[in-house]
């Protein structure tokens, strides 16, 4: 997941588009640690979930051990999946073991858990339309 | 943990059935409903049964004979023990969360601790979380499994190594505990690479203290090889990559040799509502012998023998021609998994047993076993002098199966050494009512492999108690020198290792 350039912490983002839906809001809970950073991604479609830099959205938090709420403003209707890891050691990647399992907190919007492995983007999808949308995503390490 | 929780009873007194009396009136899934309709005409599936306390505490058991008062330590027991919950019933013996034992022996006395192992399974679900997947249960709702350690119960077996304390399981991390309280400290990290890797539950101690252990894991087809120093520190770890890697419980050691046999017993992850359901035998496939250099973990070579499964081996040496020798308990095929230890969860024994074989590995590949056991006789849990681990052995304790042994249960019913070189087998047939634990070897001092004790538990179903026995090995017929009794049942459990004081 790259930095997105946009100025993050507890910032609105506006998103420029023609067909606007309502705001997003992220809300990320169960850090264990405040020691680095939460890697919040979102994505659009199945074809780009959880590939590195094919992200709609890529944030980068300080982490809290409160829940973290984020709110984007101006994404397109449609729907999205959220993915989010505590990067406590602030390498810039999601840590696996040799068997490719995470060895860091890591959440999905829906709380979508995969089978012995990641969520299926349809399990952490979610449909922002008109109204605003909160999406909840727990970390478990 | 709550004041209440704790359960403290006297040496002697009534056995107390440990399992809330509001269950029996709670609705019940159609497997704790068929477990406790058999169990009133089969009392034997106490062992089953299940308890949920997270502590037992025993300060004095009573004791009947004389204790060896030179036999003192810790003997550790681990095994599943929260067979229900609520009106779920697991439906595989190996799903119940862990329960682990330490039996503290000093001066003839001896007494009982047990006490749940706190894994982030159990703890989620003792804080109101729903309950989650296990090998052979999937709880209605219950989430898929994301990693080994979500759902990892911690029940198999306990390793003490470099001063420190663990229970095992295979699909995930070790858990260590506290070696006097038994509380749980938490999984164990070797490294950031192996961490929450499968860790197996019999990880095997060369003579200078290296520790071997292996891990499968399915979803990454990677066996997993471990070494690591007497110190305790991971020395190496080698991710041994396969086409597809099997459930693989047990591996041997010889002084320059790791030795893993692959069954062709494999997981279509995702393909049944549970782990334990998408299991294949695909016994027209060979099981794969693979022997690995232990000075260089990249020198393989891999052979060919016919299909069969197997939880347990003894121990394995090399001869002076370089042929590799070992025992093991051995299946003509996994049912003893698949239908076995499932059956029994809801009250029904289909047996299916071991026969006790040494396989020889020759330099060249080629393969022989050979029965060590008579047809009649079906062994398990076998267990060597750990100071022989790697060479040559000559004793092997066994649990029994006899076909003309009288028993009221079908389960093990007696205790054996089986000399290897003589191919004399000494036995102690238990009572009618006993169900039979591992039994360990225990040193008296000397090096002979007969000098010392055998320690183990048994479940008496009639009494509904557990008993902690101990025989002297070089006369295992003449039956224990003296039985130490709980005054509660303890489920049956798997493995167990001594400590010495």
């Amino acid at each position: 997941m790259r930095r997105h350039s946009l100025p993050a912490l507890f910032a609105g983002l506006c998103l420029a588009s023609a067909a606007n839906a309502a705001d997003l809001s992220i809300e990320v809970k169960g850090a264990r640690s405040e020691a680095g950073t939460l890697m919040i991604a979102v994505y659009d479609s199945a074809a780009t979930f959880r590939k590195d830099g094919q992200e709609t959205v890529a944030l980068r938090v300080r982490a809290r051990a409160s829940a973290e709420r984020i709110t984007l403003s101006g994404l397109p209707a449609g729907g999205y999946a959220i993915a989010v890891y505590h990067d406590e050691n602030q390498n810039q990647k999601l840590d696996t073991n040799l068997a490719g399992i995470p060895t860091e907190g890591n959440g999905f919007s829906n709380g979508a858990v995969g089978s012995f492995g990641p969520p299926e983007f349809a399990a952490a999808k979610l449909v922002l339309g008109a109204s605003p949308t909160l999406a909840s995503v727990t970390l478990a390490y | 943990m709550k004041r209440r929780d704790f359960l403290k009873l006297a040496a002697g007194s009534a056995a107390l059935s440990l399992l809330p009396r509001e269950w029996a009136l709670a609705a019940q899934d159609d497997w704790q409903a068929a477990f406790h309709a058999a169990l009133a005409e089969k009392p034997w599936l106490l062992g089953w049964l299940g308890v949920d306390q997270p502590l037992l505490e025993t300060e004095a058991l009573a004791i009947e004979g004389v204790w060896p008062r030179e036999l003192s330590g810790s003997f550790y027991r681990n095994g599943p023990a929260r067979h229900e919950i609520g009106t779920l019933r697991y439906r595989h013996w190996f799903d119940p969360d862990g329960m682990v034992h330490r039996y503290a022996i000093a001066n003839g006395r001896v007494a009982h601790r047990g006490r749940m192992v706190a894994t982030q399974k159990y703890q989620a679900e003792r804080a109101g979380g729903p309950l989650r997947q296990s090998y052979g249960t999937a709880p209605p709702g219950a989430a898929p499994i994301s990693s080994g350690d979500a759902v990892n119960v911690a029940n198999i077996s306990m390793l003490s190594h470099a001063g420190r304390l663990f229970a095992l399981w295979e699909g995930g991390s070790p858990y260590e505990l506290d070696p006097l309280t038994l509380e749980t400290l938490g999984p164990k990290v070797w490294s950031p690479e192996t961490q929450g890797l499968p860790f197996n539950a019999h990880p095997r101690k060369d003579a200078d203290g290296t520790l071997w252990a292996i891990g499968y894991a399915l979803t990454a087809n990677v066996l997993v090889l471990y070494q690591i120093g007497a110190d305790g520190t991971l020395l190496r770890v080698a991710p041994l990559r396969f086409d597809r890697v099997p459930m693989v419980h047990d591996f041997v050691v010889t002084e320059r040799h790791l030795v893993i046999v692959l069954p062709p017993y494999f997981a279509d992850l995702g393909s049944a509502p549970t782990l334990a359901e998408s299991f294949v035998w695909r016994g027209s496939e060979p099981a794969r012998v693979v022997v690995v250099d232990k000075a260089d973990l990249t020198q393989i070579r891999t052979h060919e023998m016919p299909a069969h499964f197997t939880f347990h081996y003894g121990n394995a040496w090399e001869d002076t021609d370089g042929s590799i020798r070992l025992d093991f308990a051995r299946y003509a095929d996994p049912k003893i998994v698949s239908e076995t230890f499932s059956a029994v969860q809801r009250g029904e024994w289909r047996g299916h047993f071991a026969s006790h074989h040494l396989m020889t590995i020759s330099p060249r590949g080629a393969i022989r076993e050979e029965p060590l056991l008579a047809p009649a006789q079906s062994g398990e849990f076998p267990h060597v002098d750990r100071r022989r681990v790697g060479r040559r052995h000559r004793k092997v304790t066994l649990l029994l199966r006899e076909a003309f042994a009288s028993a009221n249960h079908p389960y093990f019913n007696s205790l054996a050494r089986l000399d290897l070189e003589s191919g004399k087998l000494e036995r102690y047939a238990f009572g009618p009512d006993l169900l039979p634990e591992e039994h360990v070897f225990v040193p008296r001092g000397g090096e002979d492999e007969d000098d010392g004790w055998l320690i183990g538990t048994c479940l008496d179903f009639r009494r509904g108690v557990t008993q902690l026995g101990v025989f002297d090995a070089r006369r295992v017929s003449e039956g224990p020198l003296a039985v130490a009794r709980l005054p509660y049942a303890i489920p049956l459990g798997f493995h167990g290792t001594f400590v010495r004081a």
